[in-house]
């Protein structure tokens, strides 16, 4: 078999095995398709009964990689309402990627196009748990801490950079999934999920995953600072968001301490 | 000229036993990590890696290479995969003779080639394409198989072949030997017989499900009997070789599958000697 050959065999066999009706259609169509094929059946199994062991098995990783990655979406759909959802994400976002990690990442984007009668917040809740995954291996990165804080000459402190750690997702959410969460993977209900703005921020911390609300103002000032700037940078724009005159050196001073004790903060 | 270690007996690295292994260690003499579980940028897996590559010999395992794809070699996974074995200095690097999924489609399963002259032109530049970026002989898995191509070989003259003329070693599982030849009607034995022993740098062992028509690689259960019984068939004409316990669905908890080595270890106690020990040369890369 010339390595054209191989290509064309590889790419029938990749279709078969990715297409949900090598599963779900009559044996007899499967076989006509699988007859172009060099593959070798015997008396215990037909060659297209082979193919279907792959495309079987293909199915259930697929599957199984979205509900390691989200659990309480599979909890919130339940086990049928999530294997649907898992067989039309797929076809439509095929993995393209060596680990079956980065599978899921199409797949808040993917339900809040394509959500049907479902409620909204599935996608926020989607959008959270993928949050969860991007935190959890995202890079390691030294972090400020107090003592380093603690030895900053005065003149030093306004060209402090604060930036924060890769690993921080900010949420948005139009539903209150972060407790919605915790219910379904308690194997609660969701129950009525009412309509409530809840900003989230996710990160890790000393390599456990984080999951907190956070209010308009420091939600809107991490946003600001996605990609760094001078603490002096940072007091200015709190300035022009304060009342006239207002000092905002303190409150510039008590957010820092927080993210730095939260492990938000990368060392520089 | 290299030479294999013999590592004793390891278990594969999985993510349901990090606190164990964190806070207990391994009854394990080694370690097996599956690369592309440990290629991302940082969190609690790679210091888990990190913290048991300081006690316990380790080796690297992908799923993802696909070297018999026709599709060109991703040199971004070779060139992730070089900085991981560069982190953690694996004992060698594995993967898979198979090929994954084709056009970008990655079907993250081990498909099965088919073994013929072809083949072997087809993979010889693409195995010294690996070995170069990665500074390292590649070492390749038989895999277990439910369909087979019309071929003008069996696999197991493919497999001394293939190390004879692509430069490459051998991880030989010895329950992907037993599926294969209960689903296609071949002699396990045989297979055995035909492997170049000099070539293998490990046996990899593991438990499969019986569907009636065929027997699934499920990586679900103790090793069978039958598979414990070509190991010791293995061991008896290769000598001792490093052997890994792989258990991947309903992982059960850590000492379970430490006692499943310890079990392959009784199974072939006397004829596999102790790790350390080194068994038959092997042309250096």
């Amino acid at each position: 078999m010339a390595t054209s050959q191989l290509r064309d065999v590889q790419d029938r066999l990749r279709a078969l095995i990715a297409d949900p009706a090598t599963l779900a259609g009559p044996l007899s169509e499967l076989e006509e398709r699988v007859a172009a094929l060099p593959i070798r059946g015997d008396a215990r199994l037909s060659a297209a009964e082979r193919v279907r062991i792959y495309a079987g098995m293909y199915a259930v990783r697929m599957r199984d990689a979205l509900v390691h990655d989200c659990p309480a979406l599979r909890a919130a759909l339940g086990e049928e309402g999530f294997d649907d959802l898992a067989r039309r994400y797929v076809l439509s976002y095929p993995s393209d990627r060596p680990s079956l990690r980065d599978l899921g990442r199409h797949l808040p984007g993917f339900l809040a196009h394509h959500h049907d009668r479902r409620p909204s917040w599935l996608a926020e809740l989607a959008q959270l748990e993928w949050a969860l995954v991007e935190a959890f291996d995202a890079l390691d990165q030294p972090l400020l801490d107090r003592p380093r804080l603690a030895a900053l000459a005065a003149e030093e402190w306004p060209a402090l950079l604060v930036e924060p750690v890769r690993s921080l997702r900010l949420l948005a959410c139009t539903a209150p999934v972060d407790s919605v969460r915790e219910r379904l993977l308690a194997q609660q209900p969701a129950g009525d999920v009412p309509a409530e703005s809840v900003l989230l921020r996710v990160w890790r911390q000393d390599l456990v995953v984080y999951v907190r609300r956070v209010a308009v103002p420091e939600m809107a000032a991490l946003r600001w600072l996605w990609h760094g700037a001078t603490f002096a940078e940072l007091c200015d724009w709190l300035a022009e968001r304060a009342a006239p005159g207002e000092d905002v050196t303190p409150t510039a001073a008590r957010l820092l301490e927080s993210w730095i004790d939260d492990g938000l903060l990368v060392a520089h | 000229m290299a030479r294999y270690e013999n590592l004793g007996f390891g278990i594969g690295l999985r993510a349901g036993h990090f606190g164990s292994l964190l806070e207990h260690g391994t009854r394990a003499d080694w370690l097996e990590a599956i690369s592309e579980n440990f290629m991302i940028a940082g969190g609690r897996p790679l210091h888990v890696l990190e913290h048991v590559r300081r006690d316990k010999p380790l080796v690297l395992h992908g799923v993802s290479l696909s070297i018999g794809g026709t599709d060109p070699l991703d040199e971004s996974y070779l060139r992730e995969l070089r900085t991981l074995a560069d982190r953690v200095e694996p004992v060698w690097v594995s993967d898979h003779l198979c090929w994954t999924g084709r056009d970008a489609h990655q079907l993250h399963d081990l498909l099965p080639l088919p073994w013929t002259e072809e083949l072997l032109d087809h993979l010889a530049p693409r195995i010294a394409r690996v070995q170069d970026v990665l500074g390292r002989r590649l070492v390749l898995e038989n895999v277990s198989s439910y369909l087979a191509f019309e071929g003008e070989m069996t696999e197991w003259q493919f497999l001394a072949e293939l190390v004879r003329r692509c430069g490459c070693d051998l991880l030989l599982d010895v329950n992907n030997v037993h599926v294969s030849a209960h689903n296609h009607g071949f002699d396990s034995r045989r297979y055995i017989d035909a492997i170049p022993g000099e070539h293998v740098a490990q046996i990899h062992l593991a438990g499969h499900s019986d569907h009636g028509t065929h027997l699934l690689d499920s990586h679900d259960a103790p090793i069978a009997e039958a598979v414990l019984e070509l190991y010791r068939y293995a061991i008896a004409r290769l000598g001792p070789v490093s052997t890994l316990v792989e258990w991947d669905g309903d992982v059960p908890p850590l000492h379970v599958v430490e006692e499943e080595a310890l079990r392959a270890r009784r199974a072939v106690d006397g004829a596999q000697s102790s790790p350390g020990s080194r068994r038959g040369d092997v042309a250096a890369a």
